[in-house]
């Protein structure tokens, strides 16, 4: 679905208005872009977090009562016992006021505390996700980087030839693959690749790192990750690099299709120029917004692909923490995941700020 | 910029010009189907016509400019540089093609709106086309200079023009600063495809000033399409109206505003009111275009006039010289009842 | 610059398929959606799919006889796709499987293309500070990654029914289709039928969803289907990780059970885990070849010529 960028309405009537000091004009627009994204981020994370608080405490059935009543009833434990544990679970105090709690929490997240495990108690939340994370944000952002350089090459050549050869075949193999869920392709990677092909090593390629391999600064251990790496990044490649090479396609058709190209043609200027600043830099504009959409698929597709290759990041730990109902660890996730999301949509909007200066300085503005 | 070639040598000549469009699987439709004229250094030319006449795509023609679907399938187009050499502009090869375009024939589009990279300001603009026409990269300083220079004479101020991007432009900025533009590399010929059709009135004045202004002192030849008569009066020494894919009549701006000898010229005329002065019987011409995929047979006017007899519709008319003269500004129409054409306007009411 | 416009414009081709199609609507859809081959393949997929999961059942039967001793013996001309663990006709599973998949999919899909669309339409209609309102909360929904979103959903409170799964799902997943809906909405708005429609005091409630929405009828049904792939995708995920109802057996389930009982490694294995994926695969691929085709058809600029 396309994003909502505001186009310029009709231009004022020129008035012949005295040169402004653009510099520092300049330097306070830019900044204040800045900071109002900045600014909606942490917005949007603070809703984000107060609907995780409140999934976990105020609705009927949520966890935190459940987690009570079943160390009561199983365990016959005091209320007051149950209580206090669910307390250093969850973070929170059951006799205090919703309002407490609520503002409790806040501190706690701002603290960076998000509650200590279930199923491994003494470590917390906290250290768990510092753990797992890394790995995921590697993967899918070398993953990322890749498909959408892949995309970004083919698309451009696909809309320069349109109907060419590689026009049909990547729009054919793009659609199929896109059809396929990830995590399914995930599974025939290893079906179809290892059990029955055999001409991937799963068992050597599984996992994020080879046993016994410290992290360090050494080619070893890149070029050991990367291997491990291969498979997730395959699978999320596949799947998003023809979406990549269709968006990337249509918006250079589009922007083919622009006055300014044929105007730059007309002014004799040379080809190259004219694919790299006129075409490229304005077809990939449509591309950044998207890239946070993206994201969020990607990752949401890496609690099964993790699990599908044993990869130990974030993915995998939300699908161990679903398991065993380690209730922490699964608001901690979905908070952490929420914000990484965020900030890859603020990222990408800084980035298309930078790129377009319609963004930068505001739409349809004759001074 | 050195005074022009001999007065007897033209700078374009267009003979027999054909232009196809692909509109489906195989089949193509004829939008010019035999275009000659000849245009002469520092003239200006006026095309006029209804929307689907061909003026526009004629204008493309001549910079080779056609969209993808478009292609010339017959003719030529000859340049002639000011050195005396021929160049035919059908047969150009890109890279020649490339660097002809801009230095010696430019082109300014209809509606300027969106002719400028929304990420580039202005002035990387300009100096994008500057460097790529020179042989050795000219200093930022030069680029300035020319640049600025370029702005001011279409009356703009280059400081605040250069380092704006063009949606801060108002519509008749960005069309004063295509003109600057187009002038950069001093072209010797000026297409103008309806340059003030998008501006209001009052810029729309300024435009034309300017272009009147900018033609002496350039002394640029100069081809504009227009479907404003009024326009065209104003600018052209010559005018040619268009009807379905070739020229119906060719002439001076005299010769046509008053004394129009084909049909269709005629009523154009009668069918736009002037603002002042007394007010004349306005007649829209009956019927419509003809689709360019289903000509009729002969005059392809015939089924609107009302002077049309057999013979017009067994064989299209070829332009019959009327009044000769040098420079190609004979005057001549594509009719056989030329002579039948009086042109007047009847008064309906007083100023 | 619209070169094309002027001379192309004069012509009048005629549209032959329609006319021969003749005035019923329907054979025109249809001749329409034949006309590309990939429109062609995508509406005999779905058909397939659809004819394989709704009537298979009832020529071949909902029960399937198991004999444990039998677990994963390969395919033969008894039991084309051979038997799974429990010594059941794969493919007789696979018959049985879709019924459920489906029925979640488009119900999911039907309830987010209603909500999608009421919002959607209001939002555009009435504008202002409602509008932007609601637009804010439809970002703030769509940065939490669907699927993260619905898994915790599932984690936290149990999923007992399919009718259940398509609810939540349908629930959860309307902003992206209602951001699409509301910039539709915004470009008709400005429409004289609108402009008509107000003139003659009818009340907004009627311009919202008599006059605008009949008009989007067909940008709502390309939506509507990419919300069923959208569920599709949702729900089998929820399989996957074990949080969707896992009575009875449906694709998502057989799947499920592959991957978590390591199935997935076992060789004699892969027709039970290949079948139902090949299924869901034909499923979406059919749906999205459709939706481009019907986006083909409604807008005429993005055909290739």
């Amino acid at each position: 679905m396309s994003t909502d960028v505001s186009s310029p309405h009709t231009s004022p009537p020129a008035t012949s208005a005295a040169p402004t000091r653009r510099t520092s004009l300049l330097h306070r627009i830019a900044n204040s872009f800045i900071l109002r994204r900045l600014v909606r981020s942490l917005f949007v994370i603070w809703v984000v977090a107060t609907g995780v608080f409140l999934l976990v405490r105020l609705l009927p059935g949520n966890p935190v009562d459940v987690y009570i009543n079943q160390q009561i009833s199983l365990y016959g434990k005091t209320y007051d016992q149950a209580a206090a544990e669910a307390q250093v679970y969850f973070r929170f105090d059951p006799s205090a006021s919703i309002v407490e709690q609520y503002g409790g929490y806040l501190l706690g997240l701002l603290r960076g505390d998000l509650g200590t495990s279930i199923t491994t108690p003494g470590v917390t939340v906290t250290e768990k996700i510092a753990q797992y994370l890394p790995w995921t944000l590697y993967s899918v952002g070398l993953a990322l980087i890749i498909s959408i350089s892949v995309g970004l090459v083919l698309g451009m050549i696909m809309a320069y030839r349109r109907g060419g050869i590689i026009d049909n075949l990547v729009t054919v193999i793009g659609s199929t693959f896109h059809a396929i869920p990830n995590y399914l392709l995930a599974i025939l990677i290893v079906v179809v690749g290892a059990v029955q092909l055999g001409v991937i090593d799963y068992a050597r390629m599984r996992g994020n790192i080879s046993p016994g391999l410290e992290p360090e600064l050494s080619l070893r251990f890149l070029s050991d990750i990367g291997y491990h790496a291969t498979l997730p990044m395959l699978t999320y490649i596949l799947t998003t690099a023809g979406t990549w090479a269709l968006i990337m396609k249509s918006s250079t058709t589009q922007v083919l299709g622009e006055d300014y190209v044929t105007v730059a043609k007309a002014r004799g200027l040379k080809d190259v120029r004219i694919q790299s600043d006129y075409v490229g830099r304005n077809a990939l504009l449509p591309l950044i917004a998207q890239i946070a959409t993206q994201a969020g698929f990607v990752v949401g597709g890496a609690i099964f692909v993790e699990q599908t290759f044993s990869y130990e990041g974030v993915g995998l730990l939300l699908f161990e923490s679903i398991n065993t109902r380690d209730y922490p660890t699964i608001q901690g996730v979905l908070l952490v995941v929420t914000i990484t999301v965020v900030l890859a949509n603020l990222a990408a909007d800084l980035v298309n700020a930078a790129l377009d200066p319609r963004i930068r300085l505001g739409a349809g503005g004759a001074a | 910029m050195t005074p022009s070639t001999t007065p007897d040598a033209p700078i374009m000549s267009v003979k027999d010009l054909e232009v196809a469009y692909r509109t489906g699987k195989g089949t193509t439709v004829r939008a010019l189907r035999g275009v000659t004229f000849d245009l002469y250094p520092e003239s200006a030319l006026a095309l006029v016509g209804e929307s689907g006449c061909g003026k526009t795509t004629l204008g493309s023609a001549l910079l080779r400019l056609l969209p993808t679907l478009g292609e010339i399938t017959g003719g030529s187009i000859t340049y002639r540089r000011e050195d005396g050499r021929e160049l035919d502009v059908t047969r150009m090869r890109t890279g020649e093609l490339r660097r002809w375009r801009w230095s010696e024939a430019a082109m300014v589009f209809q509606g300027a709106q969106n002719a400028f990279n929304p990420v580039l300001t202005i002035g990387a603009q300009m100096a994008d086309t500057l460097i790529d026409h020179s042989e050795r990269r000219p200093s930022k300083k030069e680029i300035l200079e020319r640049s600025s220079e370029a702005l001011r004479s279409v009356r703009l101020e280059p400081r605040r023009v250069l380092r704006s991007y063009p949606h801060e432009l108002s519509g008749g900025m960005k069309q004063r600063t295509l003109i600057a533009m187009a002038l950069l590399l001093r072209p010797r010929l000026l297409v103008l495809d309806e340059p003030t059709t998008a501006l209001d009135i009052l810029t729309q004045r300024t435009v034309i000033d300017l272009l009147a202004e900018l033609r002496v002192e350039h002394r640029f030849a100069m081809i504009f399409i227009s479907h404003d008569l009024a326009l065209a009066a104003e600018l052209a020494d010559r005018v040619i109206t268009m009807y379905a894919g070739k020229v119906i009549e060719t002439g001076t701006t005299a010769d046509i505003f008053y004394g129009p000898k084909h049909p269709y010229t005629s009523k154009l005329i009668n069918a736009v009111p002037p603002v002042v002065g007394d007010l004349p019987e306005l007649a829209s011409i009956p019927g419509a275009p003809p689709s360019l995929a289903t000509l009729p047979q002969g005059c392809t006017f015939a089924p609107r006039c009302e002077l049309a007899t057999d013979a017009c519709r067994a064989a299209e008319p070829e332009l019959i010289e009327l009044v000769p003269r040098p420079e190609d500004r004979s005057h001549a129409a594509a009719c056989l009842h030329h002579d039948q054409v009086h042109h007047e306007r009847k008064v309906i009411a007083r100023a | 610059m619209s070169l094309e416009g002027s001379t192309t414009a004069a012509l009048a081709v005629p549209a032959k398929r329609a006319r021969r199609a003749g005035r019923n609507p329907l054979a025109r859809v249809v001749s329409e959606m034949t006309r590309s081959v990939e429109g062609f393949i995508g509406l005999l997929l779905v058909l397939a799919v659809l004819a394989f999961s709704l009537i298979g059942p009832l020529i071949m039967g909902t029960d399937v006889p198991g004999d444990a001793s039998r677990a994963w013996e390969g395919p033969s001309a008894e039991h084309w796709l051979g038997l799974e663990g429990s010594g059941k006709d794969t493919f007789h599973l696979l018959v049985i499987g879709g019924g459920t998949v489906l029925m979640v999919g488009f119900l999911a899909a039907a309830i987010t293309t209603v909500i999608a669309v009421a919002i959607g339409a209001l939002a555009g209609y009435v504008g202002g500070r409602p509008d932007a309102a609601l637009l804010q909360l439809t970002d703030i929904v769509m940065t939490i990654p669907q699927i993260v979103l619905l898994a915790v959903v599932g984690a936290f409170y149990k999923l007992d029914s399919p009718a259940l799964l398509a609810v939540i799902i349908g629930v959860l997943t309307w902003p992206v289709l209602m951001r699409s809906i509301r910039a539709q909405v915004l470009s008709l708005k400005e429409r004289e039928f609108v402009e008509a429609a107000q003139l003659l005091d009818v009340g907004w409630f009627r311009i919202v969803f008599g006059e605008i929405v009949p008009n989007m009828a067909s940008y709502i049904l390309i939506n509507f289907i990419i919300a069923v792939t959208n569920a599709i995708y949702a729900m089998v995920g929820l399989y996957l990780l074990g949080l969707a109802p896992q009575r009875g057996t449906n694709w998502g389930i057989m799947i499920n059970d592959a991957w978590t009982k390591g199935a997935m490694f076992n060789p004699d294995a892969m027709p039970y885990i290949v079948a139902p994926v090949v299924m869901i695969v034909l499923l979406q691929l059919g749906l999205i070849l459709l939706t481009r085709t019907l986006e083909e058809i409604l807008n005429p600029r993005l055909r290739e010529r």
